[in-house]
């Protein structure tokens, strides 16, 4: 049985990721310290904010180990969302250049849309690159809930398991080993959004 | 590609759904958990609640002997609705500080949106901005017609404000704001259709989304601003009275090559 652990770094709201897990019947909790990490089955990373902010709370809590050691090197599946999938990537270029966790080979940049509005808010598009357990080809065409300015360039194509389109095509999901990222929200996409959290905790 | 979005307004009055006209005449609808419900079936693109009780006013009329039970508090209606909607939540409505803000979005607020105070105090929008991100940051502007010119309104549509709409805007982006929501005064509940004009005008001045509110009566009227450079469509009223009109509304906006969801 799965017992989903939400990482809890002080940024953004973790209710609505808590409350959707609820509604998939998926038990779950939020981490709080070290220790917890080994009571978690999965883990997510959620997050809304800056990518310096959040990886500046991550080492605060000596939670950048954590990750490390004790969720990807023990092979527990791990999934970032929005900030949280960023923070995956090698290095951040928001308020500065910031290391990040680098799970993820690549780098993190504000979107080059030309004309278009930045923040991308809305509903869009995905097209499923590369299928896996979590992003299968259910995904494709399917329209999610995006709010972001920066996004993942990741280093490795394979890296990239779906893209959207906002003047650019952009990476939407990542996937390496167990560890999985999605730029948009899961608990904000209504039915598509729940069936990749299903998925997820049915790793 | 990214679509335009098609958002219902709810209008709370001491907890409960209302129907607002010209901002001053008001009915209740009912229950914001029961008619959750209705618009989680629509797959509504999001949902803006906004709190319209007047000062002095409280929660009290909302009892367990309604459907759901909660406390009578804002925030308690708001941890309710933020359980079960799978899709994004702005709530606003008489928010003056950023202690307000945290409280909001601390219990499930996506998004805040500020009119008034933000005129005001227009550095509340970089504390939100700074604490939040700017996508959490939703700048509500009203607009009234006067002899056929549009100008900025505060204060649930009492005071007229001195400074431009268009510079008005601008300033609230360039302090933080992450989307504009305009709202006509003059076209609130008289169903006659959206002042595209002034939606068009702010949504050519910002970098940032607009959503288009006020006005709309029957389904047809979201084409006129949405075939423009606003990003979304907001309306009361007419969810809340002409059947099926959300899903109406999606159909008619495709068959007119509107890219909806």
């Amino acid at each position: 049985m799965a017992l989903v652990g939400i990482i809890n770094y002080g940024i953004g709201n973790l209710t609505s990721v808590q409350s959707a897990l609820q509604q998939i019947k998926a038990d779950s909790f939020l981490i709080e310290d070290l220790a917890d990490f080994d009571r978690a089955t999965h883990v997510i990373l959620p997050g809304v904010g800056a990518f310096a902010q959040g990886m500046e709370n991550l080492h605060q809590r000596k939670f950048v180990s954590g990750i490390h050691e004790r969720v990807v090197q023990k092979e527990k599946p791990l999934l970032g969302i929005c900030l949280g999938m960023q923070l995956l990537g090698s290095i951040g270029y928001e308020f500065g250049e910031t290391p990040g966790l680098g799970i993820i080979p690549g780098k993190v940049i504000k979107m080059e849309v030309g004309s278009l509005r930045l923040p991308h808010v809305g509903w869009n598009d995905l097209s499923v690159t590369c299928p896996n357990p979590v992003i299968t080809q259910d995904f494709q065409n399917q329209a999610v809930y995006f709010v972001h300015s920066y996004h993942l360039v990741t280093e490795h194509a394979e890296d990239t398991c779906a893209t959207s389109d906002y003047g650019i095509a952009f990476t939407a999901c990542v996937s390496r080993g167990r560890t999985f990222g999605a730029q948009f929200h899961p608990e904000k996409s209504q039915s598509f959004g729940l069936k990749l959290l299903q998925n997820f905790v049915s790793l | 590609m990214l679509k335009k979005r098609l958002i219902p307004v709810l209008y709370l009055q001491n907890g409960l759904i209302v129907r607002s006209e010209a901002f001053t005449q008001f009915k209740i609808i009912g229950d914001p958990i029961q008619q959750l419900e209705r618009l989680s079936e629509w797959q509504a693109d999001e949902l803006v609640y906004v709190d319209i009780t007047r000062p002095g006013g409280s929660n009290e009329q909302l009892r367990s002997d309604l459907k759901y039970k909660f406390d009578d508090s804002l925030i308690g209606i708001l941890r309710e609705i933020a359980k079960f909607a799978r899709m994004p939540l702005t709530f606003g409505g008489g928010v003056q500080s950023l202690q307000q803000a945290d409280a909001l979005i601390a219990n499930g607020a996506d998004k805040v949106l500020i009119n008034s105070a933000v005129y005001k105090n227009p550095d509340l929008i970089t504390q939100v901005a700074n604490k939040y991100g700017s996508q959490a940051m939703m700048v509500g502007i009203d607009v009234k017609r006067e002899g056929g010119k549009a100008s900025l309104y505060v204060d649930q549509g009492r005071t007229r404000a001195d400074k431009d709409i268009l510079h008005w805007a601008q300033e609230a982006v360039s302090r933080g704001a992450g989307e504009i929501l305009v709202n006509s005064i003059d076209r609130d509940g008289c169903a006659e259709g959206f002042d595209t004009e002034v939606h068009e005008q702010v949504a050519e001045a910002v970098s940032v989304p607009v959503i288009a509110c006020g006005g709309a009566g029957i389904f047809e009227h979201f084409a006129e601003p949405l075939k423009g450079n606003v990003s979304a469509a907001a309306a009361g009223n007419i969810f809340h009275f002409t059947e099926l009109a959300y899903r109406r509304a999606k159909k008619y906006l495709k068959s007119k090559g509107i890219n909806v969801r």
